[in-house]
């Protein structure tokens, strides 16, 4: 079903066509890493980066690579070899799914860590963004357990 | 819930909430999403998405989240029928010259990108039978609005990089079920509380007759 979208659906008429066939092609070929080559500088002790690669729940994907040709503002350009976004979130949570779509609209790589909604926030995660679910899906509930999470720690 | 890092050059940056993310990205780069904000069209044009994305989280979304502290389907059923007469009255005008996409726009802009994804939630769940089954038919009251949202669902391949219906389906039924576990506590809770303070204004009236 996603093949069938991503090859069928194009939006007639636009100059973004090649480049969506380009992205969704790259999309196709994309591969799963382990590990990020240079960690997060935002909170880059040791130990944040340990957790990182042993969180079952965390893929690092680079979709596209850069160097890409994308169409931005109408204009053919290339992403920045040194931009490096990392997305943390869940493939299933709506709000997320907006941050997804914004990335792939524009084309622009990412490396995705997954973050699972339905286990308490990991106390690496929590150091990275400690408010971590004032809006999700399900608000109460989230911020519940990311409470009792911190709490534990 | 999703944080975003940004590194490039001397920025070196966090950010939370998925419609701050979403903005940044589509400013940072400007593309067919969102006009690039510097002239009065350009404004206009930001602030009609802007309006659009605000009415339908404020007067649809949370409203639709209302229906799950509600028990029994009549209920369920007025509540929706609520919902469906403010997208006729709110939302449909601002669709009307969707062509397909909001404002006449060919491509996807940042309104179907916000709202698209609960837009594709609410539907998915129609569809698979989780939400009552009148949902799906009341929508033919609003035929702008459907077609609108059926452009989203099914036209913007970006949508399907992620979303998995059989696991989102799958996690969503967990959720709800531990959400509505909840709510009914809080309810309970809520009646309890009620309960006892009548109690207790009874027995200060019983002892207030006895002096």
């Amino acid at each position: 079903m996603v093949v069938r979208h991503q090859w069928r659906c194009t939006y007639p008429g636009s100059s973004f066509v090649l480049s969506y066939a380009y992205t969704h092609f790259a999309f196709r070929r994309s591969k799963i890493h382990n590990m990020p080559t240079n960690g997060y500088s935002i909170n880059s002790s040791d130990d944040v980066n340990r957790n990182v690669s042993s969180t079952n729940g965390s893929e690092l994907t680079r979709d596209v690579p850069s160097g890409t040709q994308v169409h931005w503002n109408g204009n053919e350009r290339r992403v920045p070899e040194d931009l490096r976004i990392t997305i943390f979130a869940d493939h299933g949570c709506p709000f997320a799914h907006r941050a997804y779509i914004t990335l792939h609209e524009l084309g622009l790589p990412y490396e995705d860590v997954l973050i699972d909604l339905n286990k308490p926030r990991e106390p690496w995660y929590l150091k990275i963004n400690p408010v971590s679910s004032s809006k999700t899906c399900f608000r109460l509930q989230n911020t519940r357990k990311a409470l009792t999470a911190r709490r534990a720690m | 819930m999703p944080s975003l890092h940004v590194q490039y050059g001397r920025v070196d940056a966090l950010l939370t909430e998925s419609a701050t993310i979403s903005r940044f990205l589509a400013d940072a780069f400007p593309s067919h999403l969102i006009p690039t904000a510097g002239s009065v069209e350009s404004a206009l044009a930001r602030a009609r998405i802007d309006f659009f994305v605000d009415t339908y989280e404020v007067k649809i979304h949370d409203h639709g989240m209302g229906m799950m502290r509600l028990t029994n389907d009549a209920e369920r059923e007025a509540h929706f029928d609520t919902m469906v007469d403010t997208i006729k009255s709110e939302i449909e005008p601002m669709l009307e010259d969707a062509a397909p996409f909001f404002a006449g726009s060919k491509t996807p802009t940042l309104a179907e990108v916000l709202i698209g994804p609960f837009v594709l939630r609410a539907h998915t769940y129609s569809r698979s039978g989780l939400t009552p089954p009148f949902i799906h038919e009341r929508y033919s009251r609003c035929p702008v609005y459907w077609k609108w949202a059926q452009e989203v669902i099914e036209n913007i391949p970006s949508f399907y990089v992620t979303w998995d219906e059989k696991e989102g389906l799958a996690s969503v039924k967990v959720r709800m079920a531990e959400h509505r576990a909840m709510v009914r506590k809080q309810v309970e809770a809520e009646r309890a509380k009620i309960e006892a303070v009548a109690e207790k204004s009874k027995g200060e009236q019983v002892t207030g007759a006895g002096v």
